[in-house]
């Protein structure tokens, strides 16, 4: 490239020859490029639509879970995670499946819709939402292993930790732990929770049998709060 | 090739060209040096920046929507520029998070959908149809794109759609309701005695000199004498000056008859007047005129012959205001009227209807039924007044100037106070002794007891500023004396002691009969003897939860209490107590979701599940996130 041209002429004759050897490699690369940015849009717009088909079939679902007409909830279900997985609406299908399962009192189907979420979910906030729903189905079938797995050393975001502590509760309870079940619902309670899921921990806690061992320091306090001035 | 451009690209052309180039690379980087570009975002949502001006741009608009909630002046019972700044931001925090997560996880809504909204939102419609003129110009209006506001508009659609998914999946299975029902309907039969403290305080025996010095040496910490001080002081209040001024009777007087002259103390003419209109509307053609004229005519022709106002003005007047009221309009004053209607009326004889007067509103007929003659009133009756004025005029410059000098002499003289009383013709008084929250005469004044515990004054022994008491009304003041806060000597406390003492001495014994019954109760004697023994007052009861006959703290204890240990006690906020016997409890239905009731209440509680799970994912969310704020947007304490 360093060598001097003496003419115009002599110049262009130079440029086309760099052309004529070239000029195929540049065109191909000029292609490619063109290619892989259509193909590139193509892709987007592909995946964009199938989202929005998955949002369509995921909005019916949220209707008919409006209308109790839940019987064609599962099958679109099963559509969305066969065909739509990759679009976030699988796994909110799958906790509304997991609803109309639990309802129906079919607590199988309801813990495989809730395994799934835990499994396959793309967006990450809805795992320990999956998580505890499915841990309280198994307190309710009395699986103190299987709850115990989801529940004990497993960690969870703070905005759980009344949740938690209030399955945890569940947990010691199933398994005469009165006193351990009673420090877990008390520490569910002093979160900030609405009055009626407050109710809902507050009478499991009142229900719970006295274990003597703790009778004892119980009489003291109420002791303390005799006639003072 | 490179050689020959430099051949011949030569002088200030190529100059020029190598500046135009170097510029970019020198500056390079260099906001990374200077700190110019930083910190320029109001928040920061992980990678995301949302610029000062934008954030300006949002709270503009929230601080005109909450003034139009406000009635256009914002209140001042609250700090509404910090709140506006709040909200803003956990608003615009929250619209990031969202969008975030709908371009995360390709949360996605079919086109059709937005556009469907937008062409069925009465804004952008003409006649009931979609207009695009109209939707170009009220989004020019509101200063936003098509796109922005339709990716608004998709945004708003996503998060609502998040919401409802997460809200919607939420359940209570029929055995977790089951479970709940039976505990918290739960029905209880017990009995329970409740024991007065009253009586034990009242049958306290004396407490000897020897405990209470014993307690006295254990607890003797516990008795302190509060902190108090006695100050000096000096008053300057208008009110004291206003009594001082000399008034001279002649002067209020000339200053009576200047006032009459400018019309005060004089209440205006007013005139007792009913009325009847016959509406012209507005631009009438002159036969519509005429023909209302002929109406009016024949009204009066009517009361000319005889027929009263008041019933012609019920029948015919169309002034829906008076004509009920037989067209009276009470008293009017000058003023209150249109022009041509108030002329006539003032110009009316009493008790002769008039010609018809000609308004914007129609035809009147007027009816003067009496005049009420203007008053006068009297130099004795407003005396007071005068006198008051006079008095203020006087001392008011005095006051004020005075007040100027003792703000100066007690800055100029901060150890003296007898000296700045001096300069403003006072003396100094002294107070009585008080502390930091009670005190007599003037130290009942919440002002004067803080000034005199401010540090300045009492710390630095200064003269304090002067401070108002109430308007017009000022005061300074420098300590006297000061007791600092020392233990109470064995006298000053024996009366607190004994007192703690005999209620520790009720406590006991209320204890002991108490426990006696406790124990009486588990070995099967029966409460309600007990009661009468002990002189307690006994219950049988079988209730539920909800019960608001029965003491919340027997309800509370009794749904704890359980067969295996069937008596228990309890104690209320005053000091009673009370012994409890459970003996049947039956559980809520089983089959609880039967009633209608039943099913509402559960539903509510599933909904307030779904909301609660909501927030947990929010929460969840905003946890995970980096959010940062520009430091003057946080909230200052």
């Amino acid at each position: 490239m360093m060598q001097e041209y003496s003419s115009e002429q002599e110049q262009i004759e130079a440029i086309k020859k760099w052309f004529r050897e070239n000029g195929l490699a540049i065109f191909i690369g000029i292609a490619v490029g063109f290619g892989g940015l259509y193909g590139w849009q193509s892709w987007q717009s592909y995946v964009n639509k199938r989202a929005e088909e998955a949002s369509s079939l995921y909005s019916q679902i949220l209707v008919n879970l409006d209308n109790a007409q839940t019987a064609s909830v599962p099958k679109a279900t099963d559509e969305l995670i066969e065909n739509y997985s990759a679009t976030p609406y699988a796994s909110l299908a799958a906790l509304a499946a997991a609803k109309v399962a639990a309802v129906d009192g079919n607590y199988e189907q309801a813990k495989e819709r809730l395994q799934w979420v835990i499994d396959n979910a793309q967006q990450v906030q809805l795992v320990p939402l999956a998580k505890v729903r499915l841990a309280r189905l198994f307190i309710l079938e009395k699986n103190i292993d299987a709850a115990a797995a989801l529940i004990e050393g497993v960690p969870y975001p703070a905005s759980y930790s009344a949740r938690v502590a209030e399955l945890q509760g569940d947990l010691y309870s199933l398994r005469g732990e009165t006193s351990l079940a009673r420090s877990s619902y008390s520490t569910a309670l002093s979160a900030a929770l609405p009055a009626q899921n407050r109710e809902m921990i507050q009478v499991k806690l009142d229900s719970l049998q006295p274990d003597n061992a703790e009778a004892a320091p119980a009489e003291e306090t109420a002791e303390s709060t005799g006639v003072t001035e | 090739m490179l050689l020959a451009i430099k051949d011949r690209i030569t002088g200030i052309i190529a100059w020029f060209v190598v500046i135009l180039i170097s510029v970019p690379f020198i500056l390079w980087g260099v906001q990374e040096y200077t700190g110019i570009g930083q910190d320029k975002f109001a928040i920061k949502v992980n990678d995301s920046k949302i610029s000062l001006q934008e954030f300006d741009r949002e709270i503009t608009r929230n601080r005109q929507q909450l003034l139009q909630s406000f009635g256009g002046r914002m209140p001042t019972y609250f700090d509404a520029e910090s709140f506006l700044r709040t909200q803003t931001v956990a608003m615009m925090v929250n619209r990031e998070l969202y969008k975030q997560l709908i371009e995360d996880n390709r949360y996605r809504v079919p086109v059709q959908q937005v556009l469907s909204i937008i062409t069925s939102d009465p804004v952008f419609q003409t006649n009931g149809q979609f207009d695009p003129d109209a939707y170009a110009a009220e989004l020019r209006s509101r200063g936003l794109s098509k796109q922005g506001y339709e990716t608004l508009l998709r945004d708003q659609l996503l998060a609502s759609q998040i919401q409802e998914s997460i809200r919607k999946s939420a359940y209570l299975t029929r055995e977790e309701v089951a479970e709940y029902a039976q505990l918290r309907y739960q029905n209880r039969d017990f009995e329970y005695v409740r024991i007065a403290s009253e009586k034990y305080k009242q049958h306290t025996t004396k407490v000897s000199e020897q405990d209470i010095k014993a307690y006295y040496e254990k607890n003797s910490d516990r008795y302190k004498t509060e902190e108090k001080i006695r100050v000096e002081y000096i008053e300057l209040s208008l009110a004291g000056m206003l009594a001082k001024v000399a008034v001279d009777e002649a002067q209020l007087e000339s200053t009576y008859n200047t006032a009459l002259t400018d019309g005060r103390f004089k209440t205006d003419e007013a005139r007792n007047a009913s009325h009847i209109l016959i509406k012209v509307p507005d631009g009438a053609s002159d036969e519509v005129v005429a023909e209302k004229r002929k109406i009016i005519e024949a009204l009066r022709e009517r009361i000319l012959k005889g027929e009263s106002f008041s019933k012609v003005a019920k029948e015919a007047s169309e002034d829906p205001g008076s004509a009920s009221r037989g067209g009276s309009l009470d008293d009017v004053q000058r003023g209150a009227m249109v022009k041509p209607f108030e002329d006539a009326l003032f110009a009316a004889k009493p008790n002769s209807v008039t010609e018809p007067v000609k308004t914007q509103f129609g035809f009147h007929l007027i009816l003067v039924n009496n005049i009420i003659e203007p008053k006068v009133q009297p130099f004795a009756e407003v005396r007071v007044i005068l006198d008051e004025e006079y008095r203020r005029s006087q001392a008011e410059p005095m006051f004020y100037d005075l007040l100027d000098s003792l703000a100066n002499s007690a800055f100029e003289n901060p150890n003296d106070l007898a000296i700045v009383a001096e300069t403003v013709g006072t003396e100094v008084k002294s107070s009585d002794w008080f502390t930091a929250d009670k005190g007599t005469g003037i130290a009942e004044n919440q002002a004067v007891r803080s000034t005199a515990f401010s540090d300045e004054v009492l710390k630095d022994g200064n003269n304090s500023a002067p401070f108002e008491l109430e308007p017009e009304h000022v005061m300074v003041l420098r300590v006297a004396e000061h007791e600092p806060s020392r233990a109470k000597t064995l006298d000053e406390a024996r009366e607190q002691i004994t007192q703690t003492l005999q209620a520790q001495q009720a406590s006991k014994a209320l204890q002991e009969v108490v426990t006696a019954i406790v124990s009486a109760a588990e070995n099967g004697e029966s409460l309600s003897k007990l009661a009468q023994v002990h002189g307690g007052v006994y219950k049988r009861v079988e209730t539920n939860r909800d019960d608001t006959d029965t003491p919340r703290e027997v309800i509370q204890k009794v749904f704890t209490m359980h067969l295996s240990k069937p008596v228990d006690k309890t104690f209320f906020a005053n000091g009673d107590a009370a012994i409890l016997k459970l003996n049947k409890v039956v559980n809520g239905d089983v089959q609880w979701q039967k009633t209608e009731e039943q099913q509402k209440l559960v539903k509510e509680l599933i909904q307030l599940r779904g909301q609660y799970d909501l927030a947990a994912v929010m929460d969840d969310l905003k946890e995970r996130a980096e959010i940062s704020i520009h430091p003057d947007l946080q909230p200052q304490q």
